[in-house]
């Protein structure tokens, strides 16, 4: 009898560990490695942070960092993309010697965000920086087999990716000599792959991953006056690129892209400060408008919402459908229904003494996970 | 032709009936009416009846596939016990029902997320194996999480 029951507990045991610890949020799993020895470890292995990172990134639920800018810029904030009306956590410190003055968000992945650092606002990153904002886990890049341009900033090209048969995560930079470099966070090492082919003018600031492949938004050279755009994919297995083309966008002025996958499909969103109507600049509503665009599985566009109205952006997508949150640099937040096309307001941030203004950097959206930047 | 009728045996020796066709949403019990017609009584020597009973009424729901997901999540609301859940996640697991069981063991974690040390040791009967100092050592290692 005494077995039986000793066997029933160690079946619970193993549900517990394998079935339900997996669904906890990462906050949690930090809290709970204190419970008992055998947690501890099990909470530690690759296994289990895998598992976890699995429910995570099907849950699709982010966080948005936020900084503050009062001196010496060195506390964060976030705020949850699903419950805005919450408003921001409690502030925290930056676990690096930075200031947000001198960082720029260069790409986020399984809640590791990377990060660039240029204190001296020259035209390259002193440092880059992977970090885990909800664990305070970071680690420097080395600068082992580095170029120069694997760290220049004007038109940046870079996307962060993980390999599963390598068990590495990496960081592909792509420059405008048209020269490609990969870093591996598991070799702390630079090298450089074969050249991407395609003579483009600017990479635009925004990469996503979906399908081990990368996708990279990029202005195109072209001998008349029209910008162009289009998109490189880069197969993070085979390591070639391709270039495909990008949703036709007229020739408003765009001033902010932001590629992201919501539910297993790429979407573009490009805003404008105003629109070309008839060989004028024309601000529509006395604003602009963003556009959304959805990639479907053979690479073509397709727009699914325009909207009159101009906001910072950061464009997050929300869980509950076509929805989307566009934050205002004040720090309000705005919830954007796509198929009503009606917007309200669901958060408003008063800047405090200790905080200032907030600032919003660009790609800040994480998922918060336990998946550590040092192996 | 009338529907087969299976009859599983719990734990505490109970017998319940429930038709084949409904019985194999169980892996378990697909592959035992594979192997071997499972004509006469299935036994399930780890499930209690009570939880026996819930499983039962889980695979008699009557829900159209589009309502499902809601329905799993309210069945195990309603079940919002944690030793009650555990056992009803263990018979799911063994049962091999992946959708109870993943509501089951999602319920649970929900219900544990925010709990205290104390609370997550007392609910889940977990003894704590670290003195007052290594405890305290550890608390600070994982500051960021309390």
């Amino acid at each position: 009898m005494k077995t039986m029951a000793k066997r029933s507990k160690q079946l619970h045991e193993e549900m517990l560990l394998f079935q339900i610890l997996p669904w906890l949020p990462a906050r949690s799993l930090g809290r709970f490695k204190c419970v008992c020895k055998q947690w501890r470890s099990f909470l530690t292995t690759p296994m289990f942070t895998k598992m976890h990172l699995h429910h995570v990134n099907n849950q699709n639920h982010h966080k948005q960092l936020v900084f503050s800018t009062t001196k010496p810029c060195k506390y964060f904030r976030t705020i949850d993309c699903e419950t805005p009306e919450v408003g921001l956590s409690a502030n925290r410190s930056l676990p690096f010697k930075a200031n947000c003055e001198e960082m720029s968000i260069i790409a986020s992945l399984n809640g590791l965000v990377c990060i660039g650092i240029d204190p001296l606002h020259t035209c390259r990153y002193s440092d880059i920086i992977l970090w885990n904002p909800l664990t305070g886990g970071y680690k420097t890049l080395s600068k082992d087999n580095s170029r120069f341009n694997c760290f220049t900033i004007p038109a940046r090209g870079y996307g962060l990716y993980y390999s599963s048969c390598e068990d590495d995560y990496r960081l592909l930079r792509v420059t405008l000599l048209n020269e490609a470099f990969i870093y591996s966070f598991k070799y702390d090492s630079w090298r450089k792959v074969e050249s991407t082919n395609y003579r483009l003018s600017k990479y635009l600031d925004s990469s996503c991953l979906l399908n081990e492949n990368l996708y990279l938004l990029a202005q195109s050279n072209t001998k008349t006056s029209l910008r162009s755009y289009s998109i490189l994919r880069f197969n993070t297995n085979t390591e070639k690129f391709t270039e495909i083309a990008a949703p036709s966008l007229q020739r408003d002025v765009w001033c902010c892209f932001s590629l992201t996958v919501v539910s297993g499909c790429v979407y573009l969103c490009a805003s404008t400060k105003g629109v070309y109507k008839g060989g004028k600049l024309d601000f529509c509503d006395g604003s602009g408008k963003f556009d959304l665009w959805k990639m479907d599985g053979d690479e073509e566009w397709t727009k699914v919402a325009s909207i009159c109205e101009f906001y910072q952006p950061f464009h997050l997508m929300m869980k509950n459908g076509n929805r989307l949150v566009v934050w205002g640099g004040s720090g309000n937040a705005y919830e954007v229904d796509l198929g009503m096309k009606t917007t309200k307001k669901v958060s408003t941030y008063t800047p405090t003494p200790t905080d200032g203004p907030m600032c919003f950097l660009w790609r800040g959206k994480f998922v918060e996970t336990i998946v550590s930047p040092n192996k | 032709m009338s529907k087969k009728t299976l009859t599983l045996m719990s734990k505490d020796k109970q017998l319940f009936n429930i038709e084949e066709h409904l019985a194999v949403q169980s892996v378990t019990i697909r592959n035992m009416v594979k192997e071997d017609g499972a004509s006469s009584v299935i036994p399930l020597p780890r499930v209690d009846s009570e939880t026996l009973a819930l499983v039962i009424e889980y695979l008699n729901r009557q829900q159209a596939p589009e309502e499902d997901e809601d329905y799993v999540k309210k069945f195990v609301d309603e079940r919002g016990e944690i030793p009650t859940l555990l056992e009803l996640a263990q018979a799911a697991l063994d049962l091999d029902i992946k959708k109870l069981m993943d509501a089951a063991c999602m319920k649970v974690a929900d219900l544990i997320k925010d709990f205290t040390l104390e609370e997550v040791r007392e609910a889940l009967r977990i003894e704590n194996d670290r003195t007052p100092e290594e405890e305290k050592a550890i608390r600070d290692e994982f500051q960021w999480a309390f």
